[in-house]
């Protein structure tokens, strides 16, 4: 978006009827799509109850963005969603900082962190579900573990491949030990830190619905999950829209906050 | 910390800088370094010994790889010597220490995350000075090298010789005793270099510091130096120095002298033995 609004401004009217032409044929694509779905859904096409049609889709989104419940649904699966991130990213910055400061730490933790991303959240789901519920807690803290490896991991990862030009410049310059750790490695790994962070951001989201789709008693992810499962499939494609929505406006603010950052 | 306090000290006695105004203030005495490597130990410079005025200008020449950066770095407490020392005023340089020797780095070194404005302003960061006055003091260095107008730009998008500009300020700023200059000009085409160099000199000559110099250009090499230390390779060690007597500041007309044609031709006589791979005289 941004890009394109740069191009625009920068270039005058060349770069606005480029901008012109490359959302008239993202509409058309997704003209394209509904065509398709219509089609499809349409007369002699695929039942309702596997395909509904676009027009029982909307009416029913309609009903569900009066319904209180949904509401209620989307306030929980949000605030799951914040308190994970908050929680997992804060964990995996201050784990990050301070096994990175030492070389020692940070190959001591940095196979056990890598293996952590590496592997599948969701293989430690059953055992928060044991320990904590059907509750928002066991979502919670199945979605910090999500955001914490690849945050930690990076953090890590960033402060340790900082170039060595930079810490020379730093020492050069007189910084102390602790100057050359924020102002110049923190300062380097940034680029590394953010990307974690968005990383981040993604499996929060994912870990969040998932963990109340698979077992929950509320949230968006258990609203979904339920319909599809009595078949009350225009239900499900409308909670699919709203969770889409949802994750949108998530990554956009995530966007947002982090673009205040260089890089 | 300590060698902080000490710098101010004797910052604040100018007196003392001009009794000795004669004789060496910076003494590198047989200094080496040997870097370990895989493969074992690697003696980058083999032994060099050298005594500097104050306010003097000393150029280094020599082949790619002959140590020349390991020495400045060495001079500056970057690296520490593996044998002998250097001495700044009686004391031992330990570390580095930008009050007394600042560096303009041969890669420049610019933070790619921080504005010019900040970049110039990082020592005086790291000395705790507020950022208003820094910020202002880097304004003013800026505009000395007609940056002003990038001060909030960042690296990236500044062109080679302004990033060198940028760098040199940057040493400026700490108002250093030594001056420590790798290559400043090496990335740039004859005509850019030219032109800083004119520009750099009055800012770096009029200052009463002792600059040292790394350069590839023989050309810059004679016009700047009150000396020219040749260097020689595997392992690195002093050649020859070489003294141009000429008063400095010099015109861009010295460059016509016999005196700098003389000088350039004896360089690149010296400097053809490495082309050839001609074995050094043993001494
Ligand atoms: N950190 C290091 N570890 C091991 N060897 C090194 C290191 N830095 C430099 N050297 C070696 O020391 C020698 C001298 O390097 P130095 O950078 O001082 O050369 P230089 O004269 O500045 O070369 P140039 O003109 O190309 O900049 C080189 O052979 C180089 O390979
Ligand atoms: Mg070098």
């Amino acid at each position: 978006m941004s890009a394109i609004a740069r191009t625009a401004g920068a270039k005058g009217s060349a770069g606005f009827q480029y901008g012109l032409k490359l959302w008239a044929l993202r509409a058309l694509l997704v003209a394209i799509i509904a065509g398709a779905w219509s089609y499809a859904a349409g007369p002699g096409g695929v039942a309702d109850i596997l395909l509904p049609s676009i027009p029982q889709v909307a009416a029913e989104l309609g009903s569900l963005v009066k319904d209180p419940v949904i509401w209620r649904a989307a306030g929980l699966t949000l605030g799951e969603m914040a308190i994970a991130f908050v929680l997992g990213a804060s964990l995996g910055i201050v784990v990050g900082l301070w096994a990175g400061r030492r070389n020692l730490r940070a190959r001591v933790t940095d196979p056990l962190l890598a293996w952590g991303y590496i592997v599948p959240s969701v293989v430690f789901y059953p055992l928060f579900l044991l320990w904590f519920g059907l509750g928002s807690s066991s979502k919670v803290l199945y979605a910090a573990v999500g955001a914490f490896f690849p945050i930690a991991f990076n953090t890590i990862r960033g402060l340790k491949s900082v170039d060595p030009k930079f810490v020379r410049l730093g020492k050069a310059f007189g910084a102390s030990k602790r100057q050359l750790d924020v102002s110049i490695k923190l300062g380097a790994a940034m680029p590394m830190v953010l990307s974690g962070v968005r990383i981040g951001v993604a499996l929060t989201t994912i870990a969040v619905i998932l963990g109340e789709m698979l077992a929950a008693s509320a949230g968006l992810g258990f609203e979904l999950a339920k319909s599809f499962n009595v078949l009350q499939t225009a239900r499900g494609f409308a909670v699919m829209v709203i969770l889409m929505v949802l994750v949108g406006l998530v990554q956009l603010v995530a966007n947002r906050a982090l673009s205040h950052f260089r890089h | 910390m300590n060698g902080k306090a000490q710098s101010t000290a004797y910052k604040a006695e100018p007196s003392a800088q001009n009794s000795e105004q004669g004789g060496a203030a910076l003494t590198i005495k047989g200094v080496g370094v040997d870097y370990s490597t895989a493969e074992g130990t690697f003696t980058a410079v083999e032994r060099v010994d050298l005594d500097i005025a104050a306010g003097e200008f000393v150029s280094i020449i020599g082949p790619s790889g002959c140590g020349k950066s390991t020495l400045l770095h060495s001079i500056g407490g970057l690296i520490p010597p593996t044998r002998g020392e250097v001495e700044f005023r009686g004391e031992v340089i330990g570390e580095p220490h930008p009050d007394r020797a600042a560096f303009v780095f041969q890669d420049y070194s610019l933070l790619p995350w921080k504005t010019t404005l900040d970049n110039v302003a990082l020592g005086l960061q790291f000395k705790g000075v507020s950022k208003g006055e820094r910020r202002a003091r880097a304004r003013d260095l800026l505009r000395t090298v007609r940056l002003e107008a990038f001060a909030n730009s960042y690296p990236a998008e500044l062109s080679g010789g302004m990033q060198q500009r940028a760098a040199v300020v940057r040493a400026l700023a700490m108002d250093p005793d030594i001056l420590l200059l790798d290559e400043p000009f090496g990335a740039l085409d004859e005509h850019s270099r030219r032109q800083l160099g004119v520009e750099m000199a009055e800012l770096l000559t009029t200052t009463g510091k002792i600059l040292i110099l790394i350069t590839h250009s023989l050309d810059e090499a004679v016009f700047w130096g009150d000396r020219v230390v040749v260097m020689g390779a595997s392992p690195g060690h002093v050649k020859e120095v070489m003294e141009i007597s000429a008063p400095r500041p010099r015109a861009v007309d010295f460059m016509l002298t016999d005196e700098f044609v003389d000088a350039r031709r004896h360089l690149l006589e010296l400097s053809r033995h490495d082309l050839d791979g001609e074995p050094e005289p043993a001494e």
